[in-house]
């Protein structure tokens, strides 16, 4: 800043030795006119001044005043002579001489002729005036933070014309200066976005700085707002909010959203402003706001993403792995694939290793084992029926399943009782934040999910879902038809509760239940059925109930321990007559606990308790069946029951503890071992198993594993096998020896192949015998024995493309052989669903506008099948029993199927509304699943499978705003 | 007891019932007679007891006219019918498998087994085959022999169904009919395949051999008579403007029928429907006592005696049927509803496609029903076959004449969908 103010005062200072000079000048002329006849005819005129310096002596002195001097003015203007005729001293006296010396005169004349003259000159010395200086910051009286600001002051003052002012901006962080201002007193003002205008009188004094802090009050929010994600309401952080003004370029304010996505502007001016907000991942929009005087402007903006679902990574970590083959799914990744219903268990059926199963059966058929060899666990408690019958849905709501590990074999001894592989659902906990629904219509059921917070560490969720066949089927059923109390329908619900109020443990509550059920009564005087049965209807019961509670502890030490225990009941029962029907009362409780014990950073010790008990309640009564064919084409025959009929009625223990070891040994960081040993007891056969378990993992190369496992696995027979009275006591639990080797390649962290290959060894397997047997002395049917045998080796290829770039997709493809021992021959016989090729393809991608596309592909060797080659007319009964071909020895052409659906999502500021049209079949491909036959078999024709079938669903998705639950 | 198999057949039923509720074409139903089949065979009486013979007869029908050729032969096991009811043992080896395990003292002969063969003529008898205490003897020996030879030859084990002989001890019939003069031969039977079924027929049964049952002789049901009326009774003025006098006698429609006559067979109008009904003599109905359940809590060894149950099936030449078979259970219906059936002999027909026919056959079988002169029908042959729930059976054939076209200015009341059989 430039202060002129010293400038002027010099002048000042000239002006006024200018003044004094002509009053004396003209008494010098007076003076010489009395002296004679003389007269001045024009005064000395000054053209010329100079300013006396004042000296530091008198300045310091305070001194100031008028020093008289007499001048001597030669003829041509110049000062010859300079008398002290009244001095100051303290130097001042010298410094007027020395200014007047250097005068300059208009030279005076006397009667008109130039000549010298003396007059009196006065210098008149007057202290300087010092300047002023102010220093200060703005500050947030709330927050004591510096605020940057625009400061004015302005001279109030009469000493200064005109009057001083000048304005200035602060710096970011507030401070200000002003130097060299002209001491007095002011009047300041602040203004400050967002705040009150500030004013305040100042008073600088002379040749000091001033240092003030002005605290200002931060005027209230007057357009305050919250930013949500449209459709999910999900509040929306570091969005940045512009506010313009009408077509302006430059924001007029702009700030960013916090974490629970609110905003605000202080100090807005009353108008019309535009509201712009950009954020990544979702649409610019923009919303017009109008801010009144005096009015808070409030409002909730809603900005819609770009792609709802999407597919991409939801955490970059990559997981740990240990077991030799385990493919993890993403609810977000499976939950679209066409053909699947959404059922995200079902999707394991796409996986390498996993036969394809007939028609829309849930059957897990993995690496050449048997269904029932396969396990499905929630949370690790066995699923007492993983799905509705006829091949409805699974019976959890897939909404609440976090992710699905599928093991193809060689898994870790933590699971047990199984000799196939092991589906495990994890569950997520319900929404802690706020509160959650989904309504879901489509043509079989309707499925509703309600989740969300009851305190801050309380959190539940409840689902169930109902089908409608029952309601649809008596309109389609001829009214002369039968009466039908409870058509086919299944209803499943499930309750989370999750509590996390305790520091390093998490307590969840899972209780979940399903019931099918069919009941159909025949006219009482129409009976039907032949000879040995009178059937008076259908009634077909498949419910149970199960209850989870599970305690995970991870304390801040090298431990991790997860228990749980579960309780629960399942009945299945089947009532057609007085003779025939059965009821099994299955009720069971689960212990498990899973402690790992980190010793060092190559040595982690797992082990657990893995522990079933209950009892197993059975009724059951069959008719003769007399000349009934049970002939089956492996040699073996049926169970050789009395021609008599039979009834059974007995409560049978079930006590399987269980128990397992595995170290997770890591000799260096890229080498895994996992020698595992795990001991089950099977308290209904008597026996105990020991199965030893090798696998391990091995990062040869930059993004390159070699895996490779072998074990024992073993399992219980199916249910009953070992009945006292019409069972083998002496069955022995099943077994598997089982091999694979394999290696993995990530190129990419969102790409990966993976090829492995495996063998299994299968025997010990439960079989039906018509073998009699000498057993105590008594002779009896068998029954059941040990016979069976098998084997299963193949080769398995993944390349998976996980969710990235919003696409996902896996192409798998399965070289396997799977076979049966077939004790007639003595050969190898295909088994039923030995497939030689199973290939399959999924793929998912986001398109824009809210739309989703995915496929599936299948194509698959046939199932093999005995041919059924000729008849014989069974009199007794009037029916054909059939003859059978060599085991298996036919196949089913070829099965090839795609898959096609569409989502479509719209989006409403509170809630989403999505539509799917799933495809199944899109080019109807008529896909044999197996052969019908006339009465006497003399004529034939293929069972098709489903032709192309059109579904569609609807999904409402509502979200609640809260309260919102601050996480932890 | 295997529980989850049962669960399975369960499930199986409710899929097949899915699957094949709404796909596929329809085959020719059994009910519908137009190959050479076996609609029955009958043992009389169909349990022997000591001293008593059996008599096998057979109800074949062949299309056309021509020879019925049979073979019979029995077997001291319970044969199957997924090995076309073949014995497992001949006759030479089972003899010396007993001859083998005969306590010390007893001499072969006593076991000397009636011939396996029982002959080619269209009937065969069979005696109770040896001395009763001998057969329970028999029972025994066969359990150990077949618990010996399990291990080398599980199919031996699989014949014997029971060790228990408290019910008498079954044996298998085996019947090879074949068209044409000539009985089957060896050769034949071990090439035969299905399509070969039109021209040779295996059938078997089983007959039980009383040892201490205390129950009555057990006799076959006896079909007395078949019945036919007009479902409607506004079809009544209908028929008898065609001349169909017979369906005069019958004032009440709720209660009268008319017996079908084997020499004066009534006519019947295409297109209109009727019911037949068959009647069973009911002292040919026994009561009896099953044995309780094996398994069972029941101290007793027997349930309380109870009525025989009957299961009636149909067949007919041309035309279809509502129910080709229905069951008489004593306490939930009547003999008097139990055996009915309607009847239904369609114009043409567009609603069948088994066979690939289309319905020409009904045409094809009646080419008088394209003359108009509707006096002139053709003869459609019409069986009932009962049985009872010991193996127990008698039958009845009877024959109508389906006549033409309806006349001219009558609707019928019986227009509508086929009876849709299967």
């Amino acid at each position: 800043m430039t202060y002129g103010w010293l400038k002027f005062l010099a002048m000042l200072l000239c002006a006024s030795a200018l003044g004094y000079a002509v009053g004396p000048a003209n008494a010098v002329a007076q003076e010489k006119q009395g002296q004679g006849d003389v007269r001045v005819t024009k005064p000395p005129k000054l053209v010329d001044g100079a300013s006396a310096e004042y000296t530091q002596q008198a300045v310091d002195a305070r001194v100031e005043g008028p020093v008289k001097l007499r001048l001597t003015i030669s003829e041509v203007g110049k000062v010859t002579k300079v008398e002290v005729l009244e001095g100051l001293g303290y130097g001042l006296d010298e410094a007027a001489v020395r200014a007047a010396e250097k005068f300059v005169f208009e030279p005076a004349e006397i009667d008109n002729q130039p000549a010298a003259v003396v007059l009196t000159f006065t210098v008149n010395f007057s202290l300087p005036i010092l300047p002023a200086a102010l220093k200060g910051r703005v500050l947030d009286t709330e927050t004591g933070r510096g605020v940057p600001a625009q400061v004015a002051i302005e001279y109030t003052g009469d000493e200064y014309d005109p009057k001083p002012s000048a304005t200035i901006e602060t710096e970011v962080d507030g401070t200000f200066a002003f130097e060299e201002i002209p001491p007095g007193a002011y009047k300041l003002r602040l203004v400050v976005r967002g705040y009150d205008d500030y004013e305040s009188d100042l008073v600088l004094p002379a040749g000091e700085t001033s240092e003030v802090a002005f605290r200002v009050a931060a005027s209230a929010q007057n357009v305050v707002g919250r930013v949500r994600e449209s459709g999910t309401r999900k509040a929306l952080a570091a969005v940045k909010v512009g506010l313009f003004e009408d077509d302006a370029a430059e924001p007029f304010a702009e700030t960013f959203t916090d974490q629970e996505g609110r905003f605000g502007f202080r100090g807005v001016p009353p108008g019309r402003f535009a509201a712009r907000f950009q954020a990544d991942g979702y649409f610019r929009s923009a919303a017009w706001i109008d801010v009144a005087q005096g009015e808070i402007t409030d409002g909730q903006f809603f900005i819609e993403a770009e792609f709802y679902d999407e597919y991409t990574v939801k955490t970059t970590a990559k997981r740990a792995r240990s077991e030799v083959s385990r493919r993890r799914l993403e609810l977000e990744e499976v939950r679209r694939i066409p053909g699947t219903g959404g059922d995200i268990v079902r999707v394991v059926q796409n996986l390498p290793g996993v036969a394809r199963a007939p028609g829309l059966a849930g059957l897990l058929i993995v690496r050449g084992s048997a269904p029932q060899d396969t396990r499905v666990y929630l949370d690790g408690d066995e699923i007492p029926a993983p799905y509705h019958f006829l091949g409805g849905p699974a019976v959890i709501n897939s909404e609440m399943i976090d992710s699905l590990e599928f093991f193809p074999g060689n898994f870790s001894a933590y699971y047990g009782r199984s000799i196939g592989g092991v589906v495990d659902l994890s569950t997520r906990s319900p929404n802690s934040e706020r509160i959650h629904a989904i309504a879901e219509v489509d043509l079989l059921d309707t499925t509703v999910l309600v989740e969300g917070p009851i305190t801050e560490d309380f959190s539940i969720a409840i689902s169930g879902r109902r089908s409608y066949f029952d309601v649809f089927l008596p309109l389609l059923l001829p009214p002369e038809g039968p009466d039908i109390f409870v058509a086919p329908r299944y209803y499943d619900a499930q309750l989370w509760l999750t509590y996390k109020g305790f520091e390093d443990h998490l307590l969840e509550m899972i209780f979940y239940v399903s019931d099918d059920r069919v009941e159909i009564l025949l006219p009482p005087d129409e009976p039907v059925g032949g000879q040995d049965v009178v059937i008076d209807g259908l009634d077909f019961v498949n419910a149970f109930y199960r209850g989870q509670f599970k305690w995970q502890w991870r304390p801040r030490l090298p431990i991790e321990n997860d228990f749980f225990m579960s309780y629960g009941a399942n009945r299945i029962a089947f009532d057609a007559a007085e003779n025939l029907f059965f009821k099994l009362d299955l009720t069971t409780a689960a212990i498990r606990n899973d402690l790992r014990l980190k010793m060092s950073d190559h040595f982690t010790l797992r082990m657990g308790v893995d522990s079933q008990f209950g009892f197993a309640g059975v009724e059951f009564e069959s008719p003769t069946f007399q000349d009934q064919d049970f002939g089956e084409p492996d040699g073996e025959g049926a169970p050789n029951f009395a021609s008599d009929s039979v009834r059974l009625e007995e409560r049978l223990p079930i006590m399987n503890p269980g128990v397992y070891v595995e170290p997770q040994i890591k000799p260096y960081d890229k080498l895994l071992l996992l020698p595992g040993l795990r001991v089950d007891h099977f308290g209904s056969l008597g026996r105990t198993t020991v199965s030893p378990r090798f696998a391990t993992r091995w990062d040869f190369a930059d993004r390159w594993t070699a895996k490779g496992g072998v074990g024992l696995f073993t399992q219980a027979p199916t249910n009953g096998t070992e009945d006292p009275t019409f069972g083998n006591p002496r069955i022995k639990p099943e077994k598997a020896l089982q091999y694979s080797l394999g290696a993995e390649w990530r190129p990419l962290d969102y790409f990966e192949l993976d090829v492995t290959g495996y063998y299994r060894d299968l025997y010990d397997l439960a079989n039906t015998s018509n073998e009699i047997v000498e057993i105590n002395g008594e002779q009896r049917p068998l029954f059941f024995d040990n016979e069976g045998e098998g084997r299963a080796f193949g080769a398995e290829v993944l390349l998976r493309h996980y969710p990235q770039n919003r696409f996902f997709g896996w192409v798998a493809y399965t070289l396997g052989w799977s076979q049966r021992l077939n004790l007639l021959t003595g050969d190898y016989a295909p088994f039923d669903f030995d497939q030689r090729h199973i290939f399959t393809f999924v793929g998912g991608y986001n398109l824009p506008l809210g739309f989703d596309i995915s496929g599936r592909f299948r194509l698959t060797t046939g199932n093999p099948f005995t041919p059924i080659i000729g008849s014989a007319y069974n009199a007794d009964r009037d029916g054909y029993d059939r003859v059978f071909g060599e085991q298996n020895s036919a196949r089913e052409p070829v099965f090839h199927q795609l898959d096609i659906r569409l989502d479509k999502k719209f989006v409403f500021k509170s809630w989403l509304l999505a539509f799917y049209l799933d495809v199944s079949n899109i080019y109807n491909k008529m896909n044999q699943e197996g052969t019908r036959y006339n009465f006497d078999f003399t004529d034939s024709e293929a069972v098709r499978g489903l032709p192309i079938i059109p579904t569609i669903g609807v999904k409402g998705e509502f979200w609640a705003d809260g309260p919102v639950i601050k996480k932890r | 007891m295997n529980v989850d198999l049962k669960f399975r057949l369960a499930l199986l039923v409710l899929l097949a019932l899915a699957v094949t509720a709404c796909q596929g074409r329809r085959f020719e139903p059994a009910s519908s007679v137009s190959k050479f089949r076996i609609l029955g065979l009958q043992a009389s009486p169909p349990e022997i007891r000591p001293g008593q013979t059996t008599t096998l007869r057979a109800l074949a029908v062949r299309p056309g006219d021509g020879p019925i050729s049979y073979r019979w032969t029995w077997c001291p096991f319970a044969t199957q019918g997924n090995n076309y009811f073949e014995c497992p043992v001949t006759q030479e080896e089972l003899e010396a498998q007993i001859a083998d395990n005969l306590p010390d003292g007893v001499p072969p002969s006593v076991f000397q087994l009636p011939d396996f063969d029982l002959g080619t003529e269209s009937a065969a008898a069979l005696p109770y085959p040896i001395a009763q205490p001998l057969l329970v003897a028999l029972c025994q020996a066969i359990a150990q022999a077949s618990a010996d030879a399990a291990e080398e030859d599980s199919r031996f084990a699989g014949v014997i169904p029971q060790l228990s002989c408290d019910e008498g001890y079954e044996i298998s019939i085996r019947l090879i009919a074949t068209l044409g003069d000539q009985p089957a031969t060896d050769e034949m039977l071990a090439n035969l395949r299905a399509q070969d079924q039109n021209e040779v027929i295996v059938t078997g049964k089983r007959v039980t051999l009383w040892i201490d049952s205390e129950n009555e002789p057990d006799i076959n049901p006896i079909v007395e008579e078949l019945q036919i009326r007009p479902l409607h009774e506004e079809d009544r003025e209908k028929l008898l403007d065609a001349g169909h006098d017979w369906v005069d006698e019958l004032d009440d429609f709720e209660d009268d029928w008319h017996t079908i006559d084997p020499d004066d067979p009534p006519a019947v109008l295409v297109g209109v429907r009727y019911e037949l009904r068959s009647r069973v003599d009911p002292d040919s109905i026994q009561f009896y006592s099953k044995l309780a359940p094996a398994g069972g809590d029941d101290d007793e060894r027997y349930r309380p005696p109870a009525s025989e149950v009957l299961v009636y099936n149909w067949f007919t030449t041309a035309g279809a049927l509502s129910d080709d078979e229905s069951i008489y259970v004593e306490g939930r219906n009547t003999l008097e509803s139990a055996g009915v059936t309607e009847f239904f002999i369609p114009l043409t027909d567009t609603t069948q496609d088994f066979g690939g026919a289309n319905g020409e056959r009904f045409i094809d079988s009646c080419p008088e029903l394209d003359d108009a002169d509707t006096q002139n029908g053709c003869e459609v042959r019409v069986w009932s076959v009962v049985r009872d729930d010991r193996r127990g059976q008698g039958w009845l054939e009877a024959r109508v004449l389906a006549t033409g076209i309806e006349p001219e200015g009558h609707e019928s009341g019986s227009s509508g969908p086929d009876f849709g059989t299967n």
